[in-house]
C-alpha cells in the first residue's frame, strides 16, 4: 500500500514527538541533547509548513518566510540555552 | 483569492488575508518564546528545578493529538480537492474531537497546577508557563471554533472541487496552532 506523503509526514512527526518524550523522561540535558531537540523541532516545523500547510508548493517568498523565521527563532533558542551555560 | 490562482502555485492555500494573520501571529508567539529562553538563561537553576513540576507526559500526548488534528485537516481538505464533502466533514469533525482531547488535557494541567497552588506570580518560569500556554489555549478555541463553522458549512454542501478557500483557510490557520506548539513543548517542557 503506497502512503500518502501527509501520512508519511504524520508518522514521522508522531516518531519524533515520542521521541522527544523519551529524552525528556530520561531528565537528559545539556548542550548535545538541546542541539538535538532543537534540529528535531527544526525538522518537525518544516515538515508542517510543507507537507500539511502546503508551503512546499507555494511561492519561494512565501516558504523563505516561515523558513527564515523558524532558522531565527530556534537558533536564538539555542543562542540562549549557550548564553545560559556561559 | 479564487481557486484558479492557488492552483498557479505561488500563493499557499487559503485565502490571502489568513497569511498575514498567521504571520503575525508566528510573529507575536516568537517575540513570546525568546522572552522566555532570554529569561531562562538568567535564571537556570528556578527553571530547571520548576520544569521538573510540569507533566511531560501529558504536553507529549497533546503534541501527539495536535500533530493528529493537523492531519485530519489535511486530509479534509484532499477529501474536498476530490469533491466529497461529507467526507471533508467527517474528517473535519475528528479533527475538532482530538482540539477538544487537547482542551481537556491541558483543562487537567491547569487545574493541577491551580490545586498546587501555583499562580502567574509563583515564580517567572510559571508566569512564562502559564501565559505562554494559555495564549495557545486560547488559539485552539478559536481555530476550534473556526473548524466547527467550515465542517457545518461542508456538511450543508457548501464546499466543492472548484470552490474550497474556505476550508484551506481554516486549515492553514490550525497548522499555524500546531506549529507553534510543536516549537513550545520542548521550549517549555523538554530542554534543561
Amino acid at each position: 500500500m503506497k502512503l500518502r506523503p501527509c501520512t508519511w509526514t504524520w508518522l514521522i512527526l508522531m516518531g519524533l514527538t515520542l521521541a522527544m518524550l523519551a529524552v525528556g523522561k530520561a531528565g537528559l540535558g545539556g548542550a548535545g541533547i538541546v542541539s538535538l531537540l532543537l534540529l528535531s523541532t527544526l525538522v518537525k516545523t518544516q515538515l508542517v509548513a510543507d507537507y500539511f500547510m502546503g508551503l512546499k508548493r507555494a511561492g519561494l517568498l512565501w516558504r523563505a518566510v516561515v523558513t527564515v523565521y523558524l532558522l531565527l527563532v530556534l537558533g536564538m533558542i539555542g543562542l540562549a540555552y549557550w548564553l545560559s551555560l556561559s | 483569492m479564487n481557486a484558479s490562482v492557488q492552483t498557479t502555485g505561488r500563493y499557499p492555500p487559503g485565502d490571502f488575508a489568513i497569511w498575514i494573520f498567521i504571520y503575525a501571529e508566528l510573529l507575536a508567539f516568537g517575540i513570546f518564546f525568546l522572552s522566555y529562553a532570554f529569561a531562562r538563561a538568567n535564571n537556570v537553576e528556578l527553571f530547571n528545578d520548576s520544569q521538573l513540576l510540569l507533566n511531560r507526559t501529558a504536553g507529549a500526548i497533546n503534541t501527539l493529538v495536535l500533530i493528529t488534528s493537523s492531519y485530519f485537516v489535511v486530509r479534509a481538505v484532499a477529501a474536498i480537492r476530490d469533491n466529497k464533502a461529507q467526507l471533508c466533514a467527517h474528517w473535519l469533525l475528528a479533527a475538532i474531537l482530538m482540539a477538544c482531547v487537547f482542551l481537556l488535557i491541558k483543562l487537567f494541567e491547569f487545574y493541577t497546577k491551580y490545586q498546587e497552588g501555583i499562580t502567574l506570580s509563583t515564580n517567572t518560569f510559571y508566569m512564562f508557563y502559564l501565559s505562554l500556554t494559555f495564549f495557545h489555549f486560547m488559539h485552539v478555541i478559536l481555530g476550534a471554533v473556526i473548524l466547527t463553522a467550515v465542517m457545518l458549512k461542508a456538511r450543508r454542501g457548501g464546499y466543492t472541487r472548484e470552490e474550497h478557500t474556505g476550508v484551506e483557510t481554516g486549515g492553514s490557520y490550525w497548522h499555524m496552532v500546531d506549529l507553534v506548539w510543536i516549537i513550545l513543548f520542548p521550549l517549555v517542557y523538554l530542554i534543561r
